[in-house]
């Protein structure tokens, strides 16, 4: 991975002292959102916030804390910048000390936002990506701290893309 | 009972005429979640949207599924051992913004249990072998794979990953 220049946080990132790592795990709807739910074992005794596009009740996130944004894409530059107030206000309300995602542009944005709250961030490009990192994979290279591909033909030709298996 | 699904965001006409069409000449229940579309099928039962619960009833009764070639559409059916026969959208018929449909196809049709029908002859080839079909279908656990899981476990608590 390449090495990130250390950003001055501009709000101050508040340590937990001893209590449950905070994660925010966001992502659009659909396939990016099913994949997120099938790396739940690994938020085990952690505070997780869920973020997407959607309000479908899903029951397996029956008490757990859930925010709904707006849903963008690279089609729309007003709703991006409408999901990005959106996800700034999550990300001052929560303060996660971890931000996971699974794309697609709303994941992007919590890095990129996230950054500025101190967080550590982690990419995973959806699977259905078989031959190249996603466009906002590419962008999330340059603001996570981990950017993982699920195929290693993929983390083959790129040092700042790892493969650690899927979630299949 | 043959259960169609073409997700929540773009209707998927041609998918669900072929299988209407295919329901014609044959005696089985055919259920269809067709989306945002004006179609009226003439031999499937077929509504815009279920509720999530529904859905998953509909899922779980049907002897096969039937869908568009969508991560959420695979993975569902994976997870609930279902055969699933797979039609990828078609930007040049405005099915779908791009083409990744057809590469997530290509990325699946060699798993056991999922089959891809580009064509109308190669759904109904499917849909006659229904019950040949069923016989293959794997199995998946409900997560992501132990080394995926141990990376990200490692990087949320601050572990050398």
């Amino acid at each position: 991975m390449q090495p990130l220049k250390p950003l001055k946080s501009l709000i101050r990132f508040h340590s937990n002292r001893g209590k449950a790592v905070k994660i925010l795990a966001i992502s659009s709807s659909g396939g990016h959102w099913i994949q997120l739910l099938r790396l739940r074992p690994a938020f085990v005794g952690c505070r997780v916030t869920y973020v997407t596009t959607f309000s479908g009740a899903d029951p397996s996130l029956i008490g757990e804390r859930s925010f709904k944004i707006l849903d963008s894409s690279k089609s729309s530059k007003l709703k991006l910048l409408f999901s990005s107030i959106q996800i700034f206000f999550i990300l001052l309300r929560v303060r996660p000390n971890v931000i996971v995602t699974t794309g697609a542009a709303p994941g992007v944005i919590s890095l990129v936002i996230g950054r500025l709250f101190g967080a550590r961030r982690l990419w995973i490009d959806s699977i259905a990506n078989g031959e190249e990192l996603s466009l906002a994979g590419k962008i999330a290279t340059k603001h996570a701290h981990l950017c993982l591909t699920q195929w290693p033909h993929i983390a083959e030709r790129s040092q700042y893309v790892e493969f650690r298996g899927s979630i299949l | 009972m043959i259960f169609v699904a073409v997700g929540t965001q773009l209707p998927f006409d041609r998918l669900v005429r072929y299988v209407d069409n295919w329901s014609a000449q044959n005696e089985v229940t055919v259920i269809g979640q067709i989306g945002d579309s004006e179609l009226n099928t003439q031999f499937m039962v077929s509504e815009k949207f279920f509720e999530p619960s529904r859905f998953r009833d509909l899922q779980n009764s049907a002897e096969i599924l039937v869908g568009h070639a969508g991560i959420g559409t695979i993975l569902g059916a994976l997870e609930l051992q279902k055969p699933l026969i797979i039609m990828p959208r078609r930007a040049d018929l405005g099915e779908h913004r791009n083409d990744h449909q057809v590469a997530t196809a290509t990325l699946f049709h060699d798993r056991p249990g999922i089959y891809v029908a580009n064509t109308e002859e190669q759904l109904i080839k499917f849909l006659d072998d229904r019950e040949n079909l069923a016989r293959s279908a794997s199995v998946i656990s409900k997560f992501a794979s132990r080394e995926l899981i141990e990376t990200i476990t490692k990087f949320i608590h601050g572990n050398s990953y």
